[in-house]
């Protein structure tokens, strides 16, 4: 129930946006930064989350006028989020040559090994080692908590591929902290 | 268990996500993410079990949860978002590129509008096609960047005119550095590009510019106070001053320039200290580069390959 009328705020709000309405568009930007700053950090943008939560915004914004309530709104919300992070990481590939080569003039600092032995433990470093396509989903489902049905919606696979991709995922987490224990 | 052992022998007295990684490892030496089967490749498969992954997983599930909380929003979030929304022409990615972009864009988006039509209109929801227009203008206006250190520095600025890319030490030195960081990016910019103002790197010029200026007290001390600040104050001195000399620039800036120039330290050993400096920006000297440039990652490498060497500035 309290999803339900959550929903029907931001449809209202999304409404009054679309009709031009700053007040109500920063009223939905208030009700949803944290999810999708949280959600941006947990794809492993540490530093630039910010950038693309406001980014993602800026998109809403654009394109308030196309959005029709057919689906939730945190679906469409977070299929611009998707979108703003894979044009993002684009973009760092197209400076990948870039940043490798100043990583070989410059000397690796270390700090005696502890950031390694601590990144073995990490969640967030384990994370990191899953693919992309386990770790979207299962950020979706586990921290983001969204249903099934809407991280189908927005990825556009089944909802069974959805299931066993955060299965598959969870089990190579679990495998991955047996392995460092 | 050795490995976890060291691990919280070495850091337990300082790490505040301790807390997380206990639950998490009380979890595992419990058995009680053991849930799934040691051979179980699917729960649905399974006498007893749910098919939902994550009650399958529930303990795992909440492990993560708590090791992960949520992150709190800078307080100031909504109104920056706000003020790009109210004054869309302060994105630089609106401006830098122009009628190139505005054409990659349209080919995107006609491509964008034939992929739609050949997976038949009548199935994609409407929010469905305004999600895929706007990221497939958006990944034109990524793909019509050159691979420059110069293009490099304009995509990294941060939207409050900063850089905020940072190197391996980026934790401990962003808040000290930053200042001298973002300035050297500015005088990168600056120095490549007589037309700065007029160009396509205007706005870059101008948002660097406004955040140095916003950095500054009204005594000229620019960012943070702390030993190392003579080093920002410089190239912030600095890059204010190339910023002020080129054509169309606001007296303001020539202003800020001076304010900040006076707060610059002139002693003998400070005089020294920067001279070492300007060494360094122009690879007279290479002792202690490395380490110096560790500290702005790949920002800084971009804005020193730039201002060392002119014909990578365009290339």
């Amino acid at each position: 129930m309290d999803g339900d009328r959550a929903q029907d705020e931001d449809f209202r709000l999304m409404a009054l946006a679309a009709e031009g309405s700053q007040e109500a568009f920063a009223a939905l930007v208030e009700r949803h930064q944290r999810p999708l700053l949280n959600f941006f950090m947990r794809m492993g943008a540490s530093t630039h989350a910010e950038d693309l939560a406001q980014e993602t915004f800026v998109r809403l914004w654009k394109y308030r006028e196309k959005y029709k309530p057919e689906a939730r709104f945190t679906t469409f919300l977070y299929t611009l989020a998707r979108h703003a992070w894979l044009d993002s990481a684009r973009s760092r590939r197209r400076f990948a040559l870039f940043t490798a080569r100043y990583q070989e003039e410059m000397p690796a600092f270390t700090d005696g090994g502890i950031g390694e032995m601590r990144k073995g433990l990490d969640i967030r470093a384990a994370l990191d080692h899953l693919p992309p396509r386990l770790r979207e989903v299962l950020v979706l489902a586990v921290l983001q908590q969204l249903p099934y049905g809407e991280i189908a919606e927005i990825l556009e696979i089944p909802v069974g591929t959805v299931k066993s991709r955060v299965f598959t995922a969870l089990q190579m987490l679990k495998e991955s902290f047996h392995d460092e224990v | 268990m050795t490995k976890f052992e060291d691990w919280r022998r070495g850091n337990a007295a300082g790490d505040p996500d301790l807390a997380g990684f206990r639950s998490l490892m009380t979890g595992l030496q419990s058995g009680g993410f053991s849930s799934g089967g040691a051979g179980g490749s699917s729960p649905a498969g399974e006498p007893g079990k749910t098919d939902d992954p994550l009650e399958a997983h529930a303990d795992l599930v909440r492990a993560i949860r708590a090791a992960l909380p949520e992150e709190d929003v800078p307080k100031d979030f909504t109104a920056r978002v706000m003020r790009q929304i109210r004054h869309p022409a302060a994105r630089w990615r609106e401006q830098a590129w122009g009628v190139a972009w505005r054409a990659a864009a349209a080919v995107a988006l006609l491509l964008a509008a034939g992929a739609l039509l050949v997976r038949g209109l009548g199935k994609a929801p409407a929010w469905r096609a305004a999600a895929d227009a706007a990221s497939a203008a958006a990944t034109a206006e990524a793909g019509s960047a050159d691979d420059s250190p110069l293009a490099y520095l304009a995509l990294a600025q941060r939207a409050d005119g900063s850089w905020g890319d940072t190197g391996s030490q980026a934790a401990d030195f962003r808040p000290r550095y930053g200042t001298g960081i973002s300035s050297l990016a500015l005088l990168a910019v600056v120095m490549a590009s007589p037309d700065a103002l007029s160009g396509e790197h205007g706005p870059v010029v101008r948002r660097g510019v406004a955040h140095l200026m916003a950095a500054m007290d009204g005594e000229g001390h620019v960012g943070a106070a702390f030993t190392g600040a003579d080093f920002n104050q410089y190239l912030a001195a600095k890059a204010l001053a190339a910023a002020a000399a080129l054509p169309g620039a606001p007296e303001e800036w020539g202003r800020a320039a001076a304010l900040a120039l006076r707060k610059v330290p002139d002693d003998p050993l400070s005089r020294e200290r920067l001279a070492a400096m300007n060494r360094r920006l122009a690879h007279e000297e290479a002792s202690g580069a490395a380490a110096w440039e560790s500290i702005g990652g790949p920002v800084l490498a971009a804005a020193l390959q730039v201002i060392r060497n002119p014909s990578a500035r365009r290339s």
